[in-house]
């Protein structure tokens, strides 16, 4: 055994190949390392880090570990020694044994240079000086080494026996292949999973790899643990390798007790035909041999034919296909959901799901069976006989060519044919083929063709299979992995297979993107088309015997026809590149990141000075906005009636240009009527500075006019949602700011080039000035605000405010709206062609208010949803807190570029993936159609009638209110229980992007970014404070908190400490901790049940003792626990019956004890009666504490 | 017909496999015969347009082989030493597809024209077997038929009767004779009885050079009565080697026999001995330098 390990050993570190990979491992995993950053405060190179690296790799390692570990059985029956080596004297297992122990030998080696390239990796990155990559820690050796035993080893080891199992009995290449691709599926299907609340936990067990289950265990850890924590060797990380090494371990076994070698040597003999009818002879012995051109081209079809079947009746072939279409429907199944409510089946969504889970399968059989085809006549050795055939190497070559592409056309039906099965199935009819077809065809197909195109180059340039494959996948994967992380370029041009980004949707369908994706397609097809052609030149037919010869061989085939069809090819190439250069970087620019970093960075350094001075603000606004769908441009005027509220007189207006199409430009800017030319025009920066004829003296007024003109050039690399043919969404930005904000915010990027640090982004709230300043808008107070809007006279057009007039002139329609309540600087443009739905509701005090929703014609179905929603909302607000404002409410649909909603004043655009297409069927599922509505119809008073101040912490106001109204709301429309699911999705979302948390973790007080902590710890926070001290307090509370503070009445804004004092003030002393901790801290409950006995009493009922432990422990703001809270806190705690359902089949809980107490930290034991057995005894049993554990907070009643 | 002119290919490794290869060869058999490793695989390749040559040219019937493959594959029949198969295709599919590419377009006539090849190599009752599943034997007629599909002028076969039994090896010989009536048929071997069998023409390959070149009889009697037979014991062996030119030593009925060269009697108990080629084959490949006969 020793012997055969040795011999294959040294047979490995002699081969160059074994170096190859090692040296690509190293190299992989030093270049990846040196490129990862934090924007957190998370170390460039914590543990989690250095796991991140080497996880991942040994994921793709799975191409060496089949390379090295797949192969020493198959050589020796490759190379025909097995006959040989069976009759030594060589025992069986010692066999197996020296080859296995001698193939993980080399894998180690090649583990071990992972490691070390990761190290350097990580140690170049320490060294280098690049603040915007974050900060890095010391080195600490068991960072590494844990993961190479716990990841690379095991993985090795499990994927090593596996393939070498699969190669002892299957003896075949492709089997493999598809053990390789089984485990993938695993690992993605688990990957899948994380993301699901319900089933997270099975990607424990699923996940080859173990990466799955690391995500698990540390999904809520801090920044702190992920800084510290070492790879958990425990639990359920613990678990999945020892399950995985255990599967590892019956290969392994199964290999060594079951290998035989009489089967391994007798191919698998099958009946063998023999046709015993007699011979009559035709007499047919001359014939008459035909080369002409028609008959070769015939011929070359007929090669495709053979090709194409010898591909599509492979069993292999036939495998990957249906497990790709297993994963396509898994994807299309749990993807197509929305906040876990299931969307509709549209068109739209199934291509886009099938296509993507499809799509990983689809690119492997392409990749496969390029190389295969390349290597067919060579592996099976016919080569030496066919080659010599009167066969053109044209035919030869081309016929593989056009097979694999037939076998892309079938993978582009199959997408459509099951998407069409998926829809029929799921009882959906109205089917849009055409979508189907452009999808297929001429999106996914085209990268069919590129990846075809380079597989096959690459496998006839390379002449090796397996290198061919890995150099395949690292074009494919690293080389845009590359541009992207060490150029920062998004240029299509330079990622492989790139196009321009596109969306899709129901409103505008394929848009006006299809321009750019088919010349970028073009470019990509015609670049591999030039390598296809070159590639043929390489063609090896026959022997050769150096690479001279066949660079010799390659010079000769360049006939004049070849050189022909590459110069045609090569000038439609530079045709088709210069247009979309032209487009892409003339027409339209294209900035690296790190371009725009250096430029926002410049722009700071010299306007910096303008922050916080005096600029006018706007008290009155007429805007006239002319929208062009068609050519998707716009124009706009605004008459600003502008003043000065600073006690300087101002003589420099500032026009700082925010609207994102890049070809806009200030048209005219008229000052009290007189024509203002800029006295500096800095295009670069955007920023225009005018000499005012006249200084605006504090608290006078003047009149400005600003007219814009927006359009759109060729097609660019940008979405460019801003004006679509059917699907305008546009805001103020339309018209420039009065001042200039800093946009780097990210300190090591501010240390890269130069600019102070920033604890704070925004000003304290001790701050006077800030306390002036509205958070989403310094250029204005509360503002008049009117608008005369135009579109192309098929459309509707919408801006805030009541309609007072509507016209057509000149083919296009014109909307006036002029708006009843005041608003702060902050309106939208909306234009499509739509359908709408009106309402009304009641004030209170008897006003009539319309509710308007504007849809697409086929998204009527949850529009009531939306009614309900405002309606209640509308109704909540107005009887607790004001009455609304307006006479108008709208909720305006626009295209899936992006899934929100947004409220403006009357107002609320809401994108058409949010709702409109979700299906709320099921009654216990989430209807966040309903939710998200009474969320943003909520920010007409949480932002609107009051406004947070530009303070640390202000936001809160807007959006943690406007969440705890959308909750009430909840309440009262579906019950407590309604809210349960929701409560559990915003814990579990705050808990696991509190890793993610911009450096710092802040407390709601403070919070400056972080959506998991304003929308979901402040709902939790705030539901929970409402829960104790009861609803009507809290929004009697709410009530004088914005009656003080509205419309800016008091000439200052509120600040996130004046809510928690309205909040605080009517909170009993004894639970006015539940508001500091919620407000102020950073805290996390741990609570259990630890012991549960229930005994029947005599009179029947039962007494159950059970005890709970809770432990309150709060946290700094990098993760590290401060102290455990050694006081008492008041916590609920029950017993449960079995679940009950409701008259919708919602489960509820069914609690026939339910109390709050006030628990000591630690044990605290209960003893209750109750009328029947309890089935469960919890704490907190509806996780209404930020508790990383919820799981134990309910447990069984032992008898 | 055939003129190969200058033909010199030396392998990455230092191998020359062939070194200055001249031969002219008309149309009927042609035995080119020579051990093991001498060079006849790789000349054989290179004729068959599969592998380029250093320096040379060859030519057929105004084909410039290495200028014009295509041509040249269009009248080749190719059978080489050691090929493999489609495991999963059955004789006579392999084979019409192979006919198809050779030009013959009609299918009815191709389907009728295999048949009678399947029955020519003796494998119509396997027609509809997988290749895989052939015996060796049985590939090697496969081999065979698709080298004469069509009307090849030139005919290679690179080691024919390797795993042939005799029936299916006189049956093959019979076949090659009557092709080379009208073409080029070259033979390549280490088998002298082949040779003997079978060709008009034939040379002598070693090392990657022609030793001699020459009808077969003609050749082999150049060495008549100077080959001498002597029964020996086998510790003698190494003396005679010594002092003689020893041709080859062989067993007969278990006791050891050297042949020797010798252009007088070489001395007491040898004795003349009935030559044949083989003796020559011998002589000329021990003989290392050019045969001056």
């Amino acid at each position: 055994m020793i012997e055969i390990f040795l011999f294959e050993l040294q047979y490995r570190l002699r081969r160059p190949v074994t170096w190859i990979y090692a040296s690509l491992g190293l190299i992989i995993a030093g270049v990846w390392a040196s490129l990862i950053s934090s924007s957190t405060a998370e170390f460039a190179n914590s543990p989690n880090n250095i796991v991140g690296v080497i996880g991942p790799i040994s994921v793709i390692s799975i191409f060496f570990y089949a390379a090295i570990m797949g192969v020493p059985i198959f050589r020796d029956q490759d190379h025909k020694t097995a006959q040989t080596y069976f009759t030594f004297p060589i025992r069986q297992k010692s066999y197996v044994l020296g080859r296995f122990f001698g193939s993980f030998a080399v894998v180690t080696l090649l583990n071990l240079f992972i490691v070390l390239g990761a190290m350097i990796g990580f140690g170049i990155g320490t060294y280098l000086d690049r603040p915007d990559y974050g900060v890095y820690t010391g080195f600490d050796f068991s960072s590494y080494i844990l993961p190479f035993i716990f990841l690379l080893e095991i993985n090795a080891f499990l994927i090593g026996s596996l393939f070498f199992c699969l190669m002892a009995f299957f003896k075949k290449m492709p089997i493999i292949y598809l053990g390789g691709i089984c485990l993938f599926l695993l690992y993605s299907i688990s990957g899948n999973l994380l993301s699901d609340l319900d089933y997270q936990w099975l990607s424990v067990y699923l996940d080859p790899f173990g990466g799955r289950a690391f995500v698990y265990v540390k999904k809520y850890w801090s920044i702190n643990e992920l800084n510290t924590n070492q790879l958990p060797i425990y639990g359920p990380f613990l678990m999945n390798r020892l399950l995985w090494l255990g599967i590892g371990m019956v290969f392994f076994l199964a290999t060594v007790l079951r290998f035989d070698y009489k089967r391994f040597l007798v191919s698998g003999k099958k009946k063998s035909k023999t046709n015993n009818d007699p011979f009559i002879s035709t007499g047919v012995t001359r014939v008459i041999q035909d080369f002409s051109k028609q008959n070769s081209r015939k011929n070359l079809w007929s090669l495709s034919k053979i090709e194409f079947l010898s591909i599509v009746k492979d069993p292999i072939f036939l495998i990957l296909l249906i497990i790709g279409v297993l994963v396509a429907l898994f994807t299309v199944y749990k993807a197509n959901e929305t906040y876990g409510t299931p969307n509709l089946p549209l068109t739209r969504y199934v291509v886009v799901y099938i296509t993507a889970g499809l799509s990983l399968f689809s690119a492997i059989i392409l990749i496969i069976y390029s190389g295969e085809a390349v290597h067919r006549t060579r592996s099976n050795k016919t080569f030496v006989f066919y080659d010599a055939l009167p066969i053109s190497n044209f035919s030869l070559y081309f016929s593989k060519i056009i097979s694999l592409i037939g076998v892309a056309a079938v993978l582009a039906f199959i997408n459509i044919f099951i998407g069409v099965v998926f829809q029929l199935v799921s009882g959906y009819f109205s089917i849009d083929i055409v979508t189907y077809l452009i999808y297929n065809y001429g999106l996914v197909f085209p990268g069919f063709l590129t990846t075809i195109f380079l597989a096959f180059f690459i496998h006839v340039l390379v002449n090796n299979k397996f290198l061919g494959h890995f150099i395949i996948v690292l074009l494919y994967v690293g080389l845009p992995l590359l541009v992207a992380l060490v150029f920062k370029s998004t240029n299509p041009l330079f990622i492989f297979g790139g196009t321009t980004p596109f969306f899709l949707s129901d409103l505008n369908g394929f848009g006006h993107y299809l321009t750019g994706i088919t010349w970028l397609n073009l470019y990509w097809i015609l670049f591999t088309l030039i390598l296809v052609i070159i590639g043929k030149a390489f063609w090896t037919r026959g022997f050769f015997s150096s690479a001279k010869e066949r660079l010799y061989l390659a010079k000769k085939r360049f006939s004049v026809k070849t050189i022909l069809s590459l110069v045609g090819t090569l000038i439609l190439f530079i045709g088709v590149t210069s247009y979309s250069y032209y487009n892409l970087k003339v027409l339209n620019s294209m900035s690296s990141g790190d371009a725009l970093e250096s430029s926002s960075a410049e722009k700071e350094k010299k306007y910096g000075k303008y922050i916080g001075q005096p600029h006018p603000q706007v008290t009155d606004l007429k805007a006239y906005i002319d929208v062009f769908p068609e050519d998707r441009n716009i124009a706009a005027k605004g008459e600003f009636t502008i003043t000065n509220n600073y006690e300087t007189a101002i003589d420099t207006l500032m026009l700082n240009v925010q609207y994102p199409s890049e070809h806009t430009e200030i048209k005219k800017v008229s000052y009290n009527g007189t024509v203002l030319q800029p006295a500096v025009a800095d295009s670069a920066h955007r920023i225009y500075l005018y000499k005012l004829p006249q200084s605006l003296q504090p608290n006078a007024t003047s009149a400005l006019t600003i007219e814009m003109w927006s359009e759109t050039k060729g097609f660019a690399n940008k979405l460019e949602t801003e004006v679509l043919h059917n699907g305008t969404f546009i805001n103020n930005s339309i018209f420039p700011t009065f001042h200039y904000d800093r946009s780097l915010v990210d300190n090591g990027v501010r240390k890269k080039y130069d600019l102070e640090k920033l604890d704070y982004l925004y000003p304290s709230r001790s701050d006077s000035t800030a306390l002036k300043k509205n958070l989403f808008n310094e250029d204005a107070n509360f503002i008049n605000f009117e608008a005369v809007v135009s579109t192309s006279e098929d459309q509707i057009a919408l801006a805030p405010g009541k309609l007072i007039n509507n016209y057509k002139k000149e083919g296009r329609s014109y909307y006036h709206y002029k708006l009843e309540s005041q608003t702060d600087l902050f309106f939208n443009v909306v234009s499509a062609d739509y359908t709408v739905e009106k309402s009304s509701w009641t004030a209170p005090s008897g006003k009539n208010v319309t509710i308007e929703v504007y849809y697409h014609p086929e998204h009527g179905r949850n529009i009531n949803h939306m009614i309900d929603g405002v309606r209640v909302a509308l109704d909540y607000c107005s009887k607790n807190f004001y009455e609304y404002p307006n006479s108008v409410i709208r909720i305006v649909e626009f295209p899936a570029f992006s899934t929100f909603a947004q409220s403006f004043v009357t107002t609320i655009p809401y994108s058409e993936d949010f709702g409109f297409a979700a299906n709320f069927d099921k009654a216990e599922d989430f209807n966040y159609a309903f939710r998200v509505t009474t969320h943003e119809v909520a920010h007409q008073w949480w932002g609107h009638i009051v406004t947070p101040s530009k303070t640390s912490g202000a936001n809160i106001i807007s959006e943690t209110l406007a969440e705890y109204s959308s909750l009430m709301t909840m309440k009262q429309e579906y019950g407590e229980n309604g809210i349960k699911n929701f409560l559990k999705y915003s814990l579990d979302n705050y808990l696991r992007s509190r890793a993610f948390s911009f450096k710092p973790e802040r407390s709601l007080l403070n919070v400056e970014t972080g959506q998991h902590i304003w929308y979901r710890k402040g709902s939790m926070v705030v539901y929970h404070i409402q829960d104790l001290i009861g609803e009507q307090k809290m929004n009697t509370a709410l009530r004088n908190f914005l009656m003080e503070y509205k419309y800016f009445e008091k000439g200052y804004y509120p600040t996130s400490e004046n809510l928690f004092d309205a909040i605080y003030q009517v909170t009993p002393d004894s639970l006015k901790y539940v508001v500091e901790d919620g407000f102020k801290e950073i805290v996390l409950y741990e609570n259990r049940v630890t012991d549960t006995k229930t005994k029947k009493l005599d009179n029947g009922t039962y007494e159950t003792t059970f005890t709970v432990n809770s432990k309150k422990i709060y946290y700094d703001d990098t993760g590290k626990e401060k102290r455990t809270d050694d006081g008492k806190n008041l916590i609920e705690i029950g017993l449960f019956g079995e679940d009950i359902k409701d008259q919708k089949d919602v489960p509820l809980k069914n609690p026939y004890y339910l109390e709050r107490k006030w628990l000591t930290s630690g044990d605290n034991t209960f003893t209750i009666v109750t009328d029947q057995k309890p089935e469960k005894a919890g704490i907190d049993p509806y996780n209404k504490l930020i508790d990383r554990n919820s799981e134990d907070n309910l447990k069984f009643v032992e008898e | 017909m055939l003129s190969i002119q200058n033909l010199n290919k030396t392998y990455p490794n230092g191998t020359q496999a062939l070194n200055n290869v001249n031969l002219t060869i008309d149309k009927g058999m042609f035995g080119l015969l020579g051990p093991n490793g001498a060079g006849k695989s790789t000349l054989m390749r290179t004729i068959a347009t599969l592998q380029l040559a250093d320096t040379g040219s060859i030519e057929f019937d105004g084909i410039d082989v290495f200028n014009q493959p295509e041509e040249l594959r269009k009248v080749l029949g190719y059978l080489p030493q050691d090929f493999g198969v489609y495991p999963k295709v059955t004789a006579e599919m392999m084979l019409n597809h192979i006919a198809k590419v050779k030009g013959i377009a009609n299918s009815n006539e191709r389907k009728h024209y295999v048949a009678e090849l399947l029955n020519k190599v003796n494998l119509y009752k396997f027609r509809n077997r997988n290749l895989g599943d052939f015996s060796g034997g049985m590939r090697q007629r496969f081999g065979i038929a698709q080298a004469l599909l069509g009307n090849p002028q030139l005919i290679i076969v690179d080691e024919p009767t390797a795993g042939l039994d005799p029936l299916e090896r006189n049956r093959f010989h019979n076949l090659l004779s009557e092709l080379g009536e009208n073409a080029v048929v070259i033979l390549s071997t280490h088998i002298v009885d082949d040779v003997t069998n079978l060709c008009q023409k034939m040379a002598i390959f070693n090392e990657g050079r022609i030793l001699v070149e020459g009808n077969p009889q003609e050749l082999s009697s150049r060495l008549d009565n100077k080959v001498f037979k002597k029964h020996i014991q086998k510790q003698e062996l190494e003396t005679y080697e010594q002092e003689q030119v020893v041709l080859s030593n062989y067993l007969r009925g278990g006791e050891l026999y050297i042949n020797v060269y010798s252009e007088t009697h070489p001395g007491a108990g040898f004795e003349p001995v009935n030559n044949d080629l083989e003796d020559f084959y011998f002589y000329s490949i021990n003989n290392k330098e050019e045969v001056a006969l």
